[in-house]
């Protein structure tokens, strides 16, 4: 059994689960395979859009070679299933650094194509994909390898980013990193409601490089909740040491929790204790990329916390000038009393991605996780749904677990073009869900 | 001008566990001699490790480990090189034990592989460091091989086998400043064994990679297990009696 990160589709179970060592076992695996197919990297898709009941998953995770890199020009070329992990730690000590990372490093840069990944530096580099130079890219209807860049094969190049897996098994790719120390500077400003939220992205936008939010959604004013604003860059004083000590999980949870550990109680005490980390307004320091860039990554299968019910992410982007919707959102949420200590506050620049199908636009997001109550789980994030849709905003299909398939075409103009290049031998659980 | 930079020479170079372990050694400027079977993976590996480690001289050597011919050839290479620093060797199958046990011809090329080709190596690697009279053997076995068990006997034969011969070896050779370890590693995730459920006791190749090198950079152990737990797992599981063991399925 293959779980999501959320491990909520337990039911969902494939009949088949297919390794690939090198790209020469394509022809005896994929191009043998009846069942619809999936590629499978490390798993870390919230929803179901990593998940193929009855069909075949198709684990990247051996193919995790780094085929060249050029550490004059910062160009990586390596195989599908090497983690963001193994990329930095090759990267760091030539004074490279990933261009765009989500907030973990386990994550295969198949994955990060597929799921078009962002993070703390949206609004200067965009997402992942505008980094990407070529990949290669097996398909069914080909019964071969095709490569694929912004000038060859372009449409599928375009349709592959964000493309949730389904247009083929990504073999390799290029990727172009960026120059950057792995310690960063970074300021931590204490703000109290979303106008000081806004004054605050206003102000760090052109100079810091990272900008994000943690947001303590059980303690509201009129004016939204209150929060830590986090912002950073790459130090230009302190660079790779070969004493350099790289990030490493402390501390892993064997086995699901009790849900009775995160409830009101708790979680309002651990964002007491978070909002009052620090006693003054403003914190300034030097801290190495891991505590900065991957919090979480410090206890392996933190997700466990969650208890055997499991959990939702939910991740959404709303127009900047939607600002009382995003209130109305945190109004709801806060009411609720069903929020998670792990609410993440953003905006989005206006970078376009090549992908189709990539998630953010212009303007704010906020991403959630919430436990599993059952109905009432599912009703809130409808009706925060409802709001986001009314506020001509849209979801983030790498998190999603109940989007209906109305707002899914509603909000992805591009749909209609990439459904028509889905590999016709691949298919998920989130696609059937959600396609006409 | 003499070439005096140490040279690594790896049979089984496209094993995960193989791979993985170099990945994690200081290979700096040495001369890598990776033999495998399949070139195209194989130069998939040499490119990784040329990549990692950009100052290294890393060469190929396609190599069927059930061909004599081929094996004869690994041999005289191996033989004359220069001063080699470490003889690697993973190489290996698994099949289905129940294919093994009822098909002769496919039991035959097993062992040749997994018991003939594995002697061959190990005599011609012996044959190397007795005349350099230093360097390190390190060969990748099986918790399988510590006790034969009712469902995969014939694999952990062969097993048992490779590390009765180091543990000969080793006593033959213990006066000398030769090292020989034999690499036990537990149930780990890797494209022969992705058949296999994974449980709580499965481990990633990276891990048991880490553990090699390390173990390969120091030199102080034997034998060792990987992760190292399954040596208290493997020292219970030797000394059970008979009439409690048999009563065990697995």
């Amino acid at each position: 059994m293959a779980l999501s990160w959320g491990r909520y589709f337990r039911e969902s179970i494939p009949a088949k689960q297919i390794s690939v060592g090198h790209e020469t076992d394509l022809a005896n695996t994929l191009s043998q395979c009846q069942l619809p197919m999936l590629p499978y990297g490390l798993g870390r898709s919230y929803g179901d859009s990593c998940l193929n009941s009855s069909g075949a998953l198709i684990h990247s995770k051996f193919l995790n070679r780094v085929l060249s890199f050029d550490r004059q020009q910062g160009i990586i070329h390596a195989e599908a299933g090497c983690s963001l992990r193994e990329v930095s730690e090759l990267a760091i000590p030539s004074g490279f650094f990933l261009p765009v990372t989500p907030g973990t490093q386990f994550v295969t840069l198949g994955g990060a194509v597929a799921n078009d990944v962002h993070g703390k530096n949206h609004h200067t580099r965009g997402c992942f994909g505008r980094h990407i130079l070529e990949f290669r890219i097996w398909r069914s209807d080909r019964q071969e390898v095709v490569a694929c860049s912004p000038t060859q094969n372009s449409e599928l190049f375009q349709a592959t980013i964000g493309g949730l897996g389904l247009t083929g098994f990504i073999v390799d790719l290029k990727l172009q990193l960026i120059k950057g120390s792995p310690w960063i500077d970074e300021e931590i400003i204490k703000f109290s409601g979303l106008k000081e939220y806004r004054q605050i992205t206003e102000e760090s936008d052109t100079e810091w490089e990272y900008t994000v939010s943690w947001v303590d959604c059980l303690k509201q004013s009129k004016d939204g909740p209150r929060g830590l604003f986090m912002r950073g860059k790459h130090s230009l004083s302190r660079g790779f040491e070969p004493s350099f000590v790289f990030p490493k999980s402390i501390a892993s949870i064997p086995i699901e929790m009790p849900q009775f550990l995160l409830n009101q109680g708790s979680i309002a005490a651990f964002n007491f204790l978070y909002y009052n980390k620090q006693l003054s307004k403003m914190a300034r320091r030097t801290v190495s990329y891991g505590p900065f860039f991957y919090p979480l990554d410090i206890l392996e299968g933190w997700n466990k916390i969650y208890g055997k019910r499991g959990f939702f992410q939910v991740q959404f982007v709303v127009p900047t000038s939607e600002v009382e919707f995003l209130k109305d959102i945190f109004a709801l949420i806060a009411r609720s009393g069903d929020a998670s200590f792990l609410a993440v506050l953003k905006d989005f620049g206006d970078l376009p991605s090549p992908g189709w199908m990539s998630f953010p636009v212009p303007g704010v997001t906020l991403a959630l996780d919430f436990a599993n109550k059952g109905k009432s789980t599912f009703e809130l994030i409808s009706r925060i749904y409802d709001l986001v849709l009314k506020a001509g905003g849209r979801v983030y299909p790498a998190k999603d677990a109940a989007m209906a398939s109305e707002m899914f075409y509603k909000t992805y103009s591009q749909i209609d073009r990439f459904a028509k290049l889905i590999d016709p031998k691949f298919s998920s659980d989130f696609w059937r869900r959600v396609k006409k | 001008m003499v070439e005096n930079r140490k040279n690594v020479v790896v049979f089984g170079a496209t094993s995960k566990i193989v791979h993985e372990s170099l990945k994690k050694m200081s290979l700096g400027d040495k001369r890598c001699h990776l033999f495998a079977r399949n070139s195209a993976h194989l130069n998939s590996v040499a490119r990784d490790l040329q990549s990692r480690f950009p100052e290294s001289g890393i060469q190929e050597y396609r190599c069927d480990f059930q061909s004599s011919s081929d094996v004869e050839m690994a041999c005289k290479t191996l033989e004359q090189l220069g001063k080699i620093d470490l003889i690697f060797l993973g190489f290996g199958s698994m099949l289905d034990e129940n294919v093994l046990r009822d098909d002769t011809g496919i039991r035959d090329e097993f062992l040749k592989l997994n018991v003939s080709s594995v002697a061959s190596l190990l005599m011609s690697a012996r044959k190397t460091l007795l005349g350099q009279g230093s360097g390190t053997l390190c060969v990748i076995t099986s918790v399988a091989g510590d006790r034969g068990r009712a469902s995969n006997y014939l694999y952990g034969s062969t097993k048992a086998f490779t590390s009765t011969l180091l543990s000969g070896l080793w006593h033959e050779l213990s006066g000398s400043q030769i090292k020989i370890i034999d690499v036990r590693p537990g149930i780990t995730e890797t494209p022969m064994t992705s058949h296999l459920k994974n449980g709580l006791l499965t481990t990633s190749a990276s891990r048991v990679g880490a553990k090699i090198a390390r173990s390969v950079e120091s030199g102080r152990s034997r034998v060792v297990y990987t992760p190292g737990y399954w040596g208290l797992i493997m020292c219970i599981v030797r000394n059970l009696p008979d009439f409690v063991f048999k009563k065990l399925k697995f």
